[in-house]
């Protein structure tokens, strides 16, 4: 959570149409950003002097964006490099700034991106248990939290679909022959130190409305992946 | 609502033809489980695996997914779970029960919250 004194300010400016606005605000929600906000512009021109505008005549679906957002300047730097690689061809702009007065949440969070860490020994093995058809900001529930945990670089996600089960509402869920039935229960996996965990649970919980999150001990005693060579053949799978 | 417990999860390893009293085992551990209003249960199908007769079993294109390996997970306070092992004892005639303690969060939309705890 943000607090009263210096902190960073961020603009991003983009044009509509490429919608990448929705892509970044999604990667910002997922980091536990205190907060962010999309401007849409009613007029403007960019780097190749275009000009847009939205006339009366005709729509235009390539009006100015800006997304602003205020955070520390700890976190700024921890989500610059990729928000950099979200932006395209867009400019970022990043002032210094003063807190007065800090928005204030209706629900304490202590969330705190950790940056990746080696993992191996003991570890926390997290399983949430949701329904297929559940959705978050109309896409499917078990995509986002999966790109969610992409974006708080946790160590890797697995979704498996349930054949038969009930969870929260005792709703019966079956697999019927051919897929009929699309409202299964998925269960995602995750295995990473406690503390990237435990800092993912404030961005989970929120983006959950029901389901079972599950945690329990393990002990890692392999974790490596390939390393990427454009040029060179994959030769084994690393797990 | 968000409720934070200390739980118990069971899984129970098995064969997709296995039976209990002429139904699906599955289903049977299922019904079980619901008429002991256990919170959570859900059940996976294995791609292949083998068990107790250490025979393999794999989904073939005769069987389909019949034959294959299926996992059920079921999770609630541990006294409630000790209280629903004899039950599960009986319906489960060969396979492998684990029990192992879990951290729970259990998040429930708040209208569905009330006298469904």
């Amino acid at each position: 959570m943000l607090k009263t004194g210096k902190a960073l300010k961020v603009s991003i400016y983009l044009t509509e149409g490429d919608s990448r606005h929705a892509a970044i605000l999604d990667y910002l929600f997922f980091r536990g950003i205190s907060g962010a906000t999309v401007f849409k512009g009613v007029a403007g021109f960019d780097a190749d002097h275009r000009l847009h505008s939205a006339g009366y005549v005709e729509i235009s679906d390539k009006l100015p964006v800006k997304i602003e957002f205020i955070e520390s300047e700890q976190k700024v730097q921890e989500v610059l490099g990729k928000l950099e690689e979200m932006a395209g061809r867009g400019m970022i702009e990043v002032q210094e700034t003063k807190i007065v007065k800090p928005a204030l949440p209706s629900r304490h969070s202590g969330a705190e991106a950790q940056p990746a860490v080696k993992m191996e020994g003991k570890a926390k093995l997290m399983r949430i248990y949701i329904g297929e058809d559940d959705r978050w900001n109309d896409k499917p529930l078990y995509k986002m939290l999966v790109e969610a945990m992409r974006a708080n670089d946790l160590a890797g996600a697995t979704v498996y679909r349930g054949i038969l089960g009930y969870g929260a509402h005792r709703r019966f869920h079956r697999d019927k022959p051919f897929h009929l039935s699309h409202d299964a229960s998925m269960m995602i996996s995750v295995v990473d130190t406690e503390e990237k965990i435990r800092g993912f649970l404030p961005v989970l919980e929120q983006m959950v409305q029901e389901g079972l999150i599950v945690l329990s001990d393990v002990d890692v005693v392999k974790y490596s992946h390939r390393p990427i060579h454009t040029n060179e053949a994959v030769e084994e799978p690393a797990r | 609502m968000r409720e934070e417990f200390a739980a118990s999860m069971l899984r129970i390893h098995f064969n997709g033809k296995d039976k209990s009293q002429g139904m699906p085992l599955q289903e049977a551990i299922l019904e079980a489980s619901r008429s002991q209003e256990m919170m959570f249960a859900i059940a996976y199908r294995g791609v292949e695996g083998f068990g107790a007769s250490a025979r393999i079993h794999r989904q073939t294109a005769l069987s389909g997914a019949k034959t294959a390996p299926v996992m059920m997970t079921i999770i609630d306070r541990p006294e409630k779970i000790n209280k629903f092992m004899p039950l599960l004892d009986q319906t489960v005639e060969g396979g492998l029960i684990a029990i192992s303690s879990v951290e729970v969060i259990r998040l429930t939309k708040d209208d569905s919250a009330a006298g469904n705890a």
